[in-house]
């Protein structure tokens, strides 16, 4: 640890951009210039007691954390996060420092009271362990325009809530407590904090000293989003959270010096990945915040770790259903393929014979007869397979398609005739879905809408589907969680979830021929039409 | 063997390879969610066996389609050599198109004119 002074004045927030840099940026950058410094190429700032925590900019209070976080780039206010989202979560390193430096601040009324944040953060850091509750409040009252409809941004804040509680929260195998819809008109608040671990919530602007019980077990991170929770750390009668938080037992905490707008609140998705999975509360933080050179920053410790209760991981691998149900679709995309390209060869060697051309018929022959032998070889191989898939779940099979409301090719049945599968079990003929990984456009917050254009011909000449989800949603899902896919919704898929998949089920209507093949490609917009290249897929019909 | 039916053999069997490039894909995908499924491995194992003999036959066995496919097209040019001295000439002259997949899958055995080689689409857009 290093630290470093700065001849700065008394103020919280400062005036401007160049007075920052004078006081604070420049200094610091001049001190981190220095031989020792360089060579040991610090990633982690932590400002102290009396620094400023801000300064004006464009009309906003840009937080000290922020910027310092982007030191060395040139500014972009308000800039999208390249760190932003980021679900596998790996180790930050030099790589990621580049992009942005975790940047904490800690700072109160008064050096002891900043001295015993410190104090308390050191009893927090040699616990550390996620033993209390999880106080989580997603309602609040929603804003509305003049006509009555609700802000879209705040909607989309909400359902990242949701999907938060729904899909990672459980993971966390941490005792809950959470606020219940009480109406539209109510900001439904948490009503007292007692033996919690993790607070939280939005939209409630201040808070009470009196509303954290006194509290044995580790409390290690707050954040209620709002817009100027951050806005002072040495105003103790201003309550604001942050402050509140890290005076009354939290190691660290989050807010903004002004209002980040809900598109740039903290996502406890992210957020509560990279802390699961070992990763520190700045890492965490870095993950979770869409925007840098912006309000939002970080309080308190960057460094602690959370230890969750023993009992559940992240969920990687799959149930047998769920893997039956996934190595079935495989197996008949094998097949499929397979038994397009017999037939593709048979009729080849079909145009040799049929040429009465007695010398080609003699010098291929031979040739033709060891492709026979080999795909009948294949086929009898794949029969082996078969048979050793059908076998797989260890228990009768058609008992186990019923109860699992499974259901598998008619071409996985045909290679193995024996079987004696009934009609309710087999996958209409030419039932096809497709589906493509969920890609980037900007680094902005995106809403993605996706276009899928189907057509036999491999130059797109004929398409016989063209389907949109910003017209309709049906048929369409995305992956909210690994092999978990719920319906797009109708504003569109948020870019939270590049890397996971969206995927096209086609109706009954929509069905193909067995063993033809379709080509298909597939492309995103965003809400500024911002737009990716086609990708483009070759699929055969192995149903 | 005229030309015509050169044309057409060679984007079958580039066709075909595509496809049973693909099965084998498939297959390896299967093992892949074979690999992630919560069972036992014993529970496992034959199925995984199974699914690798297929991929071993459909892409590095000594018997498979590759191989085959480049078995044909030998015996193709030796065809085309009865009566020409020259398979390239032969080719360029009747302009035959090569794909690159099959040209490539064939180049340790026999190397086609750069100028018959197009893409696959291109070489076989009427195919």
């Amino acid at each position: 640890m290093q630290l470093i002074p700065v001849p700065c004045t008394g103020d919280e927030i400062l005036a401007n951009y160049a007075t920052f840099q004078s006081q604070i940026e420049n200094p610091l950058l001049t001190q981190l210039s220095n031989e020792y410094l360089a060579a040991n190429d610090p990633w982690i700032i932590i400002v102290g007691y009396g620094i400023p925590g801000g300064f004006y900019q464009d009309g906003n209070v840009i937080s000290t954390q922020s910027r310092l976080s982007r030191m060395g780039h040139t500014p972009s206010w308000g800039m999208s996060n390249p760190l932003f989202g980021n679900y596998a979560y790996s180790t930050y390193d030099s790589e990621t420092a580049e992009i942005a430096l975790i940047v904490s601040r800690i700072d109160a009324p008064t050096l002891s009271d900043a001295m015993a944040m410190v104090d308390n953060i050191k009893y927090v850091q040699r616990k550390s362990v996620a033993n209390g509750l999880f106080m989580f409040d997603k309602y609040a009252t929603i804003d509305t325009d003049e006509y009555g409809i609700q802000d879209a941004n705040e909607l989309n804040y909400l359902q990242d809530l949701t999907d938060f509680e729904t899909l990672t929260l459980p993971i966390l195998n941490m005792t809950t407590f959470k606020t219940t819809f009480w109406d539209e008109y109510t900001d439904v608040v948490i009503p007292r904090c007692i033996t919690d671990t993790f607070l939280w919530a939005w939209k409630a602007d201040r808070t009470g000293y009196s509303f954290f019980e006194n509290n044995t077990y580790s409390r290690i991170f707050l954040y209620n989003a709002d817009t100027d929770g951050g806005g002072t750390m040495r105003d103790a009668d201003d309550k604001r959270w942050p402050l509140v938080a890290l005076t009354q037992g939290y190691a660290a905490s989050a807010g903004a010096t002004s209002d980040p707008l809900p598109e740039g609140y903290l996502r406890p998705k992210p957020f509560f990945n990279v802390l699961f999975q070992g990763g520190t509360i700045g890492e965490a933080f870095l993950a979770s915040c869409p925007n840098l050179d912006w309000t939002v920053g970080l309080f308190g410790d960057p460094l602690i770790i959370a230890k969750f209760p023993n009992g559940q991981t992240l969920q990687t691998g799959y149930s047998l259903v769920e893997g039956f149900g996934l190595m079935s679709r495989d197996l008949q995309d094998a097949l499929g393929y397979k038994s397009y390209g017999d037939t593709i060869v048979q009729n080849a060697f079909n145009s040799v014979f049929s040429s009465n051309d007695v010398d080609t018929i003699i010098d291929l022959s031979n040739a033709a007869n060891r492709m026979k032998n080999v795909y009948q070889q294949t086929t009898n191989e794949f029969s082996n397979l078969v048979a050793a898939f059908e076998n797989f779940p260890g228990t009768d099979l058609l008992g186990f398609l019923t109860t699992n409301s499974l259901q598998i090719s008619k071409q996985i049945v045909a290679i193995n005739p024996s079987l004696a599968i009934t009609s309710s079990l087999l996958l209409t003929s030419g039932s096809w879905y497709f589906e493509t990984p969920i890609l980037s456009i900007s680094t902005n917050y995106d809403l993605f809408q996706f276009e899928l254009q189907v057509s036999l011909t491999e130059d797109f000449s004929d398409v016989i589907l063209d389907l949109n989800t910003a017209t309709s949603i049906t048929g369409w899902t995305y992956e909210v969680e690994q092999n978990t896919f719920n319906a797009v919704p109708v504003e569109g898929v948020t870019s939270s979830y590049v890397g996971r998949r969206v995927r096209f089920t086609a109706a009954s209507q929509q069905y193909f021929s067995s063993a033809t093949t379709y080509y298909a490609r597939i492309r995103q917009t965003n809400e500024y039409s911002d737009m990716t290249e086609w990708v483009a897929a070759e699929q055969v019909i192995g149903t | 063997m005229n030309a015509s039916l050169y044309q057409s053999i060679v984007c079958q069997l580039t066709q075909a390879y595509s496809l049973y490039t693909n099965s084998a894909n498939s297959l390896t995908q299967m093992q892949n969610d074979l690999s992630l499924i919560d069972v036992d491995d014993s529970q496992k194992s034959v199925l995984s066996e199974e699914i690798e003999l297929c991929k071993d036959t459909l892409t590095s066995d000594s018997l498979s389609f590759k191989n085959q496919i480049i078995a044909v097209v030998q015996a193709m040019n030796i065809n085309v050599l009865r009566s020409n001295p020259d398979v390239n000439a032969f080719l360029t002259t009747n302009s035959v198109r090569i794909p690159t997949t099959l040209a490539n899958l064939v180049s340790a055995l026999f190397v086609y004119s750069t100028s018959l080689i197009v893409d696959d689409e291109t070489a076989c857009n009427s195919f």
